[in-house]
């Protein structure tokens, strides 16, 4: 009877040591996934980007987005195409007059605000989904090079 | 009287208080996780060939060589174009390789790179000609093997050696690209590309 009182006294705890365990290795994951550096780039909801070994960095610029559903500069759907493709007369004459003309815009803005890169060249980060045909691809970044951009960036997810 | 001692012993242990450590768990964890990178993009440096009216101011060089790729569902081609090297010299650099349902030889095709990037150390642009129909993620697979190469490891992380890292998109059909023997050599692009 006497042990079974000393028993009941014992207070119970709550064994936190293996919920520590478990925080400090997802701590540690986060820690080195953590990005410090904000590259003002939104990947499109509509799109996946190819898989690849570039060893390039990442560095801020214009956006241009290329998925199914059409052709988004700086998140802004400027271009719906249909069916997943341009117009066959944008195919025909080698540029997307729409694509052009929201990228001179841009341009223009960008070069009042004095943004380029080291040349005083200013870049465009091109997002296009895996499955695209190269037509399509190539049809946007001819309109770009109307636009008077000159050099491109295709954002890939590493491998 | 034995066991009353290792009882108090054992109650006079005292215990760590994690409640605070678990505190600054709770609100480190959502922080980081905001800021957290489940993936990592990087990017492949590339440009469109334009037309220049300027002279080069540069002598052209012999060890110079400039390479088109053509990309078909069925075949991969490479051919070399130069502003100094003869056609029969040009020929020896050309190869061709079928690919029936688009499976590339892309251990081939980098062979053959690295073999004409010993042979003109100097070169570094390749014009790539994929055929319309050619998926974006089948480009940049062949654009994998062409840019550059693991050569080895240091600490754990592969190191890289490039081959031909200026890549420049262009549409097909070459002039010539069909017809190596009669001494057809593609067309460079009409300007040098920008450096990656």
């Amino acid at each position: 009877m006497k042990l079974r009182l000393r028993r009941n006294k014992t207070r119970a705890t709550l064994m936190l040591t293996s919920l520590l365990d478990m925080f400090t290795i997802i701590l540690i994951f986060l820690i080195v996934s953590f990005e410090a550096e904000d590259y003002d780039f939104r990947l499109a909801p509509d799109l996946t980007l190819p898989e690849s070994s570039a060893q390039s960095l990442f560095k801020p610029a214009v956006n241009v987005a290329v998925s199914r559903a059409g052709v988004r500069v700086q998140q802004e759907l400027v271009y719906p195409f249909q069916n997943g493709e341009a117009a066959a007369t944008d195919y025909t004459d080698e540029q997307i007059p729409a694509v052009v003309d929201a990228l001179e815009k841009v341009l223009a803005a960008r070069q009042s605000l004095g943004v380029g890169d080291e040349t005083g060249e200013d870049i465009i980060v091109f997002q296009a989904d895996r499955e695209l045909p190269y037509r399509t691809l190539y049809l946007v970044m001819r309109s770009a090079r109307l636009a008077g951009f000159s050099k491109y960036r295709l954002a890939i997810i590493k491998e | 009287m034995a066991f009353d001692r290792f009882r108090k012993a054992r109650d006079e242990v005292g215990q760590l208080d994690l409640l605070p450590v678990m505190n600054l768990m709770v609100v480190l964890i959502p922080f980081l996780m905001l800021g957290a990178a489940f993936y990592h993009l990087g990017v492949i440096p590339t440009s469109l060939p334009t037309k220049v009216d300027v002279v080069p101011d540069k002598p052209p060089s012999d060890d110079i060589v400039t390479l088109n790729l053509l990309i078909e569902p069925e075949r991969l081609v490479v051919s070399a174009s130069s502003a100094t090297l003869d056609e029969p010299t040009l020929r020896t650099l050309r190869r061709e390789w079928a690919a029936p349902g688009a499976a590339y030889p892309l251990p081939d095709l980098q062979a053959h790179l690295v073999a004409i990037k010993a042979q003109y150390p100097k070169s570094d642009t390749l014009v790539v000609f994929p055929e319309a129909s050619i998926a974006y993620q089948t480009l940049v697979d062949v654009l994998d093997t062409t840019r550059e190469r693991v050569i080895g490891e240091q600490g754990g992380e592969p190191v890289h050696e490039p081959i031909f890292p200026v890549t420049v998109f262009s549409k097909p059909p070459i002039p010539d690209f069909d017809a190596p023997a009669d001494g057809g050599a593609p067309a460079p692009p009409d300007d040098p590309p920008e450096a990656p």
